[in-house]
């Protein structure tokens, strides 16, 4: 554990007793791990929607989790897996679009779902290897706000 | 692409169905009333962690598309309360005794807090500062 993460709000003993104990955040993500047992193919963007929520809240000390870090480690491994199939939905499509002229926006999605998945990746590394230097380009503007 | 020329109309939440899904998400799980209740409670007596693990709680779940659309005013309430609570405890802290250790941890925590704070106020729209705010360095990459 480097020192940042030990400075991180989540990760403060007070703070992460009030999250672990917080009942409507345990519905929260019990609900998002709900979405990730369905068949990615059938909801894909659901899907992605839950696997960018397990980017965002999988961390440890947020994420409410009674198993500790195995628990944690296997909903982002589901995520992950998730984010696998729906991008060879996708890229499926985009050969299909790119035989009758190609679809630019498919190409950005599939690399959207790729540093996603990288992202997911990097989080059950044990290693700090892998680390996109910035957010995925679709996520839009995160911060800094101004 | 869309106009601003930043594919975030692909983001993992622009679609309608991925919308509907936080929406539903946010209604069953009842975080935000749960959250707005902890907040305006007296009795919870929040300490400085827990309201800088709120105000980043908050700051991920309310970017545009996340956050339930026309709940932007509750953002903004929950955002005053806790720059309520945070001058509150500031005088708290001054009235208590502290260790030097305990006193520059407080420190610390209360210059965080401040500092996640005013990225909060500015993106619930609160505060019209347009100097340069750089991510809190205790927070890790929103991404990794």
């Amino acid at each position: 554990m480097d020192a940042t993460h030990d400075a991180c709000p989540w990760n403060q003993p007070d703070a992460a007793t009030w999250l672990s104990g917080n009942e409507a955040l345990r519905r929260f993500t019990r609900l998002v791990r709900k979405t990730l047992d369905n068949d990615p193919r059938q909801f894909p963007l659901q899907m992605r929607a839950a696997a960018a929520m397990v980017i965002l809240l999988g961390r440890r000390g947020l994420w409410p989790a009674s198993g500790g870090q195995e628990e944690l480690d296997e909903v982002v491994g589901q995520a992950r897996r998730n984010l696998t199939l729906i991008r060879q939905l996708y890229s499926v499509e985009s050969k299909r679009r790119d035989d009758v002229g190609g679809h630019e926006s498919l190409h950005h999605l599939l690399k959207a779902i790729e540093e996603e998945m990288r992202i997911l990746d990097a989080r059950l590394s044990e290693k700090p290897l892998n680390i996109p230097d910035a957010p995925p380009e679709t996520w839009g503007k995160i911060w800094p706000a101004r | 692409m869309n106009q601003s020329g930043d594919h975030s109309d692909l983001s993992p939440w622009a679609h309608p169905k991925a919308q509907h899904w936080f929406d539903t998400l946010f209604e069953r799980s009842g975080l935000l009333l749960n959250l707005r209740e902890a907040l305006e409670d007296d009795r919870a007596e929040l300490t400085c962690n827990q309201l800088r693990a709120i105000v980043a709680l908050l700051y991920m779940l309310g970017i545009e598309g996340i956050w339930p659309a026309g709940q932007e005013p509750l953002l903004q309430r929950m955002t005053m309360r806790i720059h309520s609570l945070a001058q509150r405890l500031q005088t708290q802290a001054a009235d208590g005794k502290k260790t030097v250790a305990e006193h520059q941890h407080a420190i610390h925590a209360r210059q965080q807090l401040d500092h996640e704070l005013e990225l909060l106020r500015r993106k619930a729209g609160i505060s019209r500062r347009v100097t340069e705010l750089k991510a809190p360095p205790d927070w890790q990459r929103i991404w990794n």
